[in-house]
């Protein structure tokens, strides 16, 4: 085995950080204490864990609309959840909820238009290449996003200017309605590198440790100034956000959303933990509910915090870095 | 005092914030080698090196998202878009994205990017490369917009936009670069969000931009040789809008007219006029009258003269006026 039995219990601690927190979105949706649109990722774990986890804290992500896992990873979790349900104790006031951002903690304003991530991540690693920093980017993108220009325009850059940068398409075969057949005539995304003069490889999304080892490989790369595009495919169980019934899926589709259930990346992370000793059912049921009690300490936590007051809403000087006063309005 | 062209006020408005700050840098399509594809570029290259005047691919909406995400990693980018038209390219990344992410981060983030566009007709350059295209930005909380006339104004208002920590579209009038006029050699800076009264007078209130306010000045010698006195206002700013210098303009005047480049249905006049009557109602005398291009395509060539407004059209709304 690669990887050391810590990096391997940190790698389940975050597939189950991940899960158990989107669950726990389920149930705030479910009772109405979240306003606004999740999507969530229940089932695509794998991909964004194999990347967090090879990042190091000197790395920045940019992530996407569906980016908990990657996200939670690398947040505290008080301050998300006071975030996430609107408080202005949250990283960024309540002002950016699924859009949250962190310089401390090195996680990008995820846009709210598609591919729009991909030429801000790349104009995040060149200021990180002129400034002589060692860190890298790891821009997230959807299958769906890819097909927009930004994102074309982004990766000719990237790769012509030697940015340290990493595009990770996660390939969840699904864009709301529109599956992958009718969004590109290509059969894999990761061709596509190749028209920039990149390299790219497309990948088994379902298997932590096949992510874990593309990403090490391409965050190397990157940080010498190698960028490139890792696909990872998986498949989007749910529906395109918590409460779209999909009714868009017929019955192949449900078919195979059925398969993909039952190619768990979680439970065959734990199976395999299991047969190699590295866990014991006892010792991951311990982490699960450590998680869970956590999750809850935070919601408990960030209820307590205020929403913002109309003033801090309507605030000129959170609008504005230079307020010049006047006729800004 | 010297006299230089707007042109090169531009310039060294950029040479003097790159050697001053080393985090502020100029990119876009060929502003290195070649110099600017007007030459106002020239000489920053050869100054600054590759790696500060940065000729990049043909990419507007990509690279100015790259400039946002640069500004917010700490940078002074200040991108050029070759002509303003090209700023629907951009659109999304200059109005929608740039002035959205301070808010956003809840006061964390700044995105500190100058996106400078060379805008308006002159050139028979036809509809695709000649229009002003300041009132499709108006509308976009966390944006500011500058629109330059002079040399001396270019300069300092430039110098102001890569030092203030918000998004500032920099929108410069293409044939005014061959101007000259007064830039003293010392440094200065013109702050955003403060008007000009370019010539004071007291019978009409000519608020212009750009082209237009040297159309201003020809219309006000025109109606001084028949007694009648304009006073004529440069914005150079549209956000902020210096609406105290506007009022008082206003209140002593009590008639206004708007002169912009720019198509008149939908343009920056129509708002300017609805903030006059907002707030100085009581002190006006008469309609605000508007003088604004024509809602046709820019026609290629010599006709253009025919659906862009002018000197006459400035002088026939003031005379409507009095
Ligand atoms: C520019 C833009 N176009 C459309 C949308 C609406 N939209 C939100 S998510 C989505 C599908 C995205 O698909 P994909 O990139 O594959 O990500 P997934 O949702 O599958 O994770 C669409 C069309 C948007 N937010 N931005």
């Amino acid at each position: 085995m690669k990887y050391s039995k810590e990096q391997l219990v940190k790698m389940y601690e975050q597939l189950q950080l991940s899960r158990i927190f989107e669950e726990k979105l389920i149930e705030l949706v479910a009772e109405g204490s979240l306003p606004g649109f999740y999507h969530l990722a229940i089932g695509q774990e794998a991909v964004q864990i194999g990347a967090v986890s090879a990042m190091d804290d000197d790395d920045y992500l940019v992530p996407t609309h569906r980016s908990h896992p990657a996200v939670v990873n690398r947040l505290e979790l008080d301050k998300f959840f006071c975030e996430l349900l609107g408080r202005y104790d949250g990283y960024n006031q309540g002002k950016g909820w699924e859009h949250v951002s962190s310089v401390e903690r090195k996680v990008l304003p995820a846009s709210g238009d598609l591919g729009v991530g991909a030429p801000l991540a790349v104009g995040y690693a060149w200021a990180l290449k002129m400034d002589k920093k060692d860190s890298v980017v790891v821009c997230l993108c959807g299958d769906g996003a890819s097909s927009e220009g930004n994102v074309h325009e982004a990766m000719n850059i990237a790769a012509l200017f030697k940015l340290p940068i990493v595009f990770l398409i996660e390939n969840n075969k699904w864009a709301i309605s529109t599956p992958f057949s009718k969004q590109t005539a290509v059969d894999k995304l990761s061709k596509r590198a190749a028209g920039y003069g990149m390299k790219g490889v497309t990948i088994d999304g379902n298997d932590v440790l096949t992510v874990r080892a593309t990403m090490d490989e391409a965050i190397a790369k990157a940080r010498k100034g190698e960028p490139s595009v890792v696909e990872a495919v998986t498949y989007r169980w749910k529906g395109h956000f918590e409460g779209d019934p999909a009714t868009y899926r017929n019955a192949d589709d449900q078919k195979e959303v059925e398969e993909a259930m039952k190619n768990c990346p979680i439970k065959k992370f734990k199976a395999m933990l299991l047969q190699e000793n590295v866990m014991t059912p006892e010792d991951m049921e311990a982490v699960d509910k450590n998680i869970l009690q956590k999750i809850e300490d935070a919601i408990v936590e960030a209820r307590k915090s205020p929403l913002p007051t109309e003033k801090q809403t309507v605030d000129y000087d959170a609008v504005y870095a230079t307020n010049l006063g006047g006729d800004l309005v | 005092m010297r006299q230089i062209s707007y042109a090169q006020a531009l310039n060294e408005a950029m040479a003097e914030e790159m050697r001053k700050d080393k985090n502020v840098f100029l990119m876009g399509e060929d502003v290195g080698v070649m110099g600017g594809w007007l030459g106002h570029t020239i000489g920053l290259y050869e100054e600054f090196g590759a790696e500060r005047v940065i000729d990049t691919p043909i990419a507007e909406s990509g690279l100015a998202n790259i400039a946002n995400g640069m500004a917010m990693a700490g940078k002074r980018p200040i991108l050029e878009i070759q002509f303003g038209d090209f700023l629907g390219l951009a659109f999304d990344a200059v109005g929608n994205q740039g002035p959205k992410f301070r808010y956003m981060s809840g006061g964390e983030l700044k995105v500190p990017a100058v996106f400078r566009s060379l805008q308006g007709g002159g050139f028979g350059a036809a509809a695709q490369h000649s229009q002003c295209v300041e009132a499709w930005f108006m509308n976009l909380p966390g944006l500011k917009i500058a629109v330059p006339t002079t040399p001396y104004d270019v300069k300092g208002l430039l110098k102001a936009a890569v030092r203030d920590d918000d998004p500032v579209l920099f929108l410069e009038h293409k044939a005014l670069l061959g101007v000259k006029g007064e830039v003293p050699e010392e440094e200065y800076i013109v702050p955003l969000g403060k008007a000009k009264v370019v010539k004071e007078g007291k019978d009409v209130t000519i608020i212009a931009l750009q082209n237009l306010v040297y159309h201003s000045i020809e219309a006000a010698k025109e109606l001084e040789e028949e007694g009648i006195s304009v006073e004529i206002i440069d914005p150079r700013t549209l956000i902020p809008l210096d609406s105290q210098t506007i009022f008082s303009s206003v209140k002593k005047t009590g008639k206004v007219v708007i002169a912009h480049e720019a198509p008149k249905r939908g343009g920056v006049g129509g708002e300017i006029s609805a903030f006059i009557t907002e707030n100085c109602f009581e002190s006006l005398k008469a309609p605000i009258k508007r003088v604004a291009a024509l809602n046709i395509p820019i026609p290629f060539g010599i006709p253009e003269k025919y659906c862009l407004p002018n000197k006459d059209h400035i002088v026939k709304a003031v005379k409507e006026l009095v």
